[in-house]
């Protein structure tokens, strides 16, 4: 990684460099909300909260809203006027995203961004945002990045990272041209020491070194789900599953959505909401019926999708190994003992 | 160490099922983060020896029967949970023949979102619950903290320290009814005045993301197609507009009218943190007051929703 763009900045003078960012972009970032955070449009450096690893809601939302209006709709019965303005994204900051958080943008650039298809509203939100990450000094209890061959810094996803140095200063890095451009912008002096660059690169190496975990090995995971599918491995864990959308809302890389028409007397709009696999509408046919008709079905189409599908499509699991379906869950299904468990079944 | 009340479950669920009086148990386990808990469901009576009871074991785990109606079910059902089998007992969900009601004592379960606030996992090196102490082990020493400080909101306030039915006892408590008024917190909310009332509701639900995990955790959500799935009429939206959310919550709550025994389930499921005890709450108290009906107190009791008498208090219709 090229060091010479280096800033340091003490970490107290955070807030005043958000300000700053704050005359030309909008800014979201981590914010308080009851008794965790979430990202939220600040209106002033001081607000945000970077104390809790990670936010209680993934930053997908961002890129990808819970409801998204597609086209608005008027009709006199003759005639179906179609209104397709939509919302106006300013250039904007995404602010203090983890790293798992920026990885999993990259795998959702590879559902809504391809060759073949590119999403508008999708690619308009996500050219309009510079993503600055921190680095993070702490694993939560239910981390697992290192699991998914990502780790603490991982900078994949982001423009700008940030690393925090053992003194109480941050170092600040570009990453990409939309990096530099905001450190441009947003101007910090260039003023990094050969003793900084060390201590940054010792702190990267800390991060990455932090969780000695063995990564999955994608590829063999994917080959044996296929052979494991009829198996008696799903016999167990999706008897507690309650199939809410917990798990796959508060997922950063969860990206199923239902397309719905929401209209009054003549006039309406078209919406996509976000959708989730444990719920059993989602596969609900017209005719009645149902191609995955019990809970067992679903949590298995979840673990197949994030981790044989997606192997197999874009060569690499839709899971970064946030943790957030590990500790919301209300009846404790844990992604990490499945994975262990995928590891350890020798039944077929 | 097991607890009498574990040696006694495991015993009894492992003779229920290997003389076949039982297709399957459903108690707790162990779980994979610290001291928590998580459903488990025991066919083989070798098994057994994972399941434990303990303060952390909050689920209400009635929700499960509504997917073995064809099995014969023990169930470990804490004092509240047993109100939740009364109520599907009343409304014919479930078999009470095939249907063996392990009552466990309850001192009240610990909230999750207290515990975690008090003991963060990666600050944590060990937890344990020794009488009605926790003992929270981190790098800084040993900390001791009553059971009682860390109670879910519900058990704070509990009145309900004894099974309504029960097939057998796997022990017994000396927990006394609580004294504090439980809806104190829902007559100040009434009290205030709409507009104050509604900016309360609007703050609370937009919390909710709509994932539906209060309605999958709630025993007495078991419609085979609720009315927010329904597409033939479509009866909401679903959008993530304040007003869609709000009219789930609100017509899933007008629902559990009379049948909401205020077991907690929705809150502890919530990713969110949303509250809605506050305003079932006031369901149950007009429950009390219009009908003089508890949700789950006796499984003889018509619901009011379910009958209808002349002498029924009519000053809520227009």
């Amino acid at each position: 990684m090229s060091v010479d763009q280096l800033r340091i900045i003490p970490r107290k003078d955070l807030p005043q460099w958000l300000d700053q960012m704050l005359s030309s972009f909008t800014v979201v970032a981590p914010t308080p909300q009851a008794d965790y955070t979430n990202f939220k449009v600040i209106t002033s450096g001081d607000q945000v909260d970077l104390e809790s690893v990670n936010t209680r809601m993934s930053p997908k939302h961002l890129f990808f809203p819970k409801t998204e209006r597609l086209f608005g709709f008027t009709t006199d019965r003759q005639q179906v006027d179609l209104d397709g303005q939509r919302e106006d994204i300013p250039p904007r900051v995404l602010f203090g995203l983890r790293p798992c958080d920026a990885r999993a943008v990259t795998m959702l650039d590879q559902v809504f961004d391809t060759d073949i298809f590119r999403d508008t509203s999708y690619v308009v939100r996500r050219q309009a945002t510079t993503i600055v990450t921190l680095a993070c000094n702490r694993l939560a209890a239910s981390c697992f990045c290192t699991r998914l061959g990502s780790n603490p810094a991982d900078t994949v996803g982001s423009d700008v990272i940030i690393v925090e140095l053992p003194d109480n200063r941050l170092a600040i890095q570009p990453l990409t041209s939309k990096g530099q451009d905001l450190l441009k912008t947003a101007d910090l002096p260039v003023s990094a020491t050969a003793p900084d660059i060390e201590a940054f690169a010792q702190a990267i190496h800390t991060a990455q070194n932090a969780d000695s975990t063995e990564p999955i090995d994608p590829d063999q995971l994917a080959r044996k789900l296929t052979t494991i599918y009829e198996s008696d491995f799903w016999d167990h864990d999706h008897q507690r599953c309650l199939a809410c959308g917990t798990c796959t809302y508060l997922c950063p890389t969860c990206h199923c959505f239902d397309i719905a028409d929401e209209a009054k007397d003549t006039t309406g709009q078209r919406v996509r909401n976000w959708d989730s696999c444990m719920f059993g509408l989602f596969t609900l046919h017209a005719s009645g019926h149902n191609p995955r008709p019990v809970q067992k079905h679903r949590l298995r189409q979840r673990i197949m999708h994030k981790f044989c599908y997606t192997i197999d499509r874009y060569n690499q699991a839709f899971c970064v190994g946030c943790g957030r379906c590990v500790s919301r869950c209300p009846v404790n299904i844990d992604l990490r003992e499945i994975l262990n468990q995928l590891e350890d079944y020798q039944g077929g | 160490m097991m607890s009498p009340v574990e040696q006694k479950l495991q015993t009894v669920a492992a003779d229920l099922l290997s003389t076949e009086k039982v297709d399957l148990v459903i108690a707790y386990e162990r779980g994979t983060a610290g001291i928590g808990v998580r459903p488990a469901f025991i066919c083989d009576p070798a098994n057994t020896d994972r399941l434990v009871y303990n303060p952390l074991c909050g689920h209400n785990l009635s929700v499960y029967l509504h997917r073995h109606k064809d099995k014969k079910v023990a169930i470990v059902a804490k004092p509240c949970d047993t109100r939740s089998l009364v109520g599907l007992i009343q409304e014919r969900q479930i078999e009470r023949d095939s249907l063996t009601i392990l009552a466990v004592p309850c001192e009240g379960v610990i909230d999750p979102t207290r515990l975690e606030a008090l003991a963060p996992a990666e600050k944590t090196r060990s937890l344990a619950i020794e009488n009605d102490q926790l003992i929270i082990e981190t790098d800084n020493g040993q900390q001791h903290t009553p059971l009682k400080d860390l109670l879910s909101p519900g058990c704070c306030t509990c009145t309900i320290t004894e099974p309504v039915i029960s097939d057998q006892l796997l022990g017994t408590s000396n927990r006394q009814p609580c004294k504090t008024d439980e809806f104190a917190q829902i007559k100040v909310l009434a009290e205030k005045t709409s507009q104050d009332r509604w900016e309360d509701f609007c703050a609370e639900m937009s919390k909710c993301i709509t994932c539906f995990a209060c309605r999958n955790a709630c025993p007495a959500c078991y419609c085979t197609t609720c009315f927010v799935d329904a597409s033939g009429p479509k009866w909401l939206g679903k959008t993530d507009d304040l007003s869609d959310v709000q009219i789930f919550h609100i017509t899933r709550m007008v629902h559990m009218a009379g049948r909401c025994t205020g077991c907690g389930a929705c809150l502890r499921a919530c990713p969110m943190g949303v509250n809605l005890q506050k305003y079932t709450g006031k369901i149950r108290l007009d429950a009390r007051e219009f009908f003089d009906f508890e949700a789950g107190d006796d499984p003889e009791v018509k619901p009011p929703l379910s009958t209808y008498s002349e002498s029924d208090p009519n000053e809520f219709f227009m």
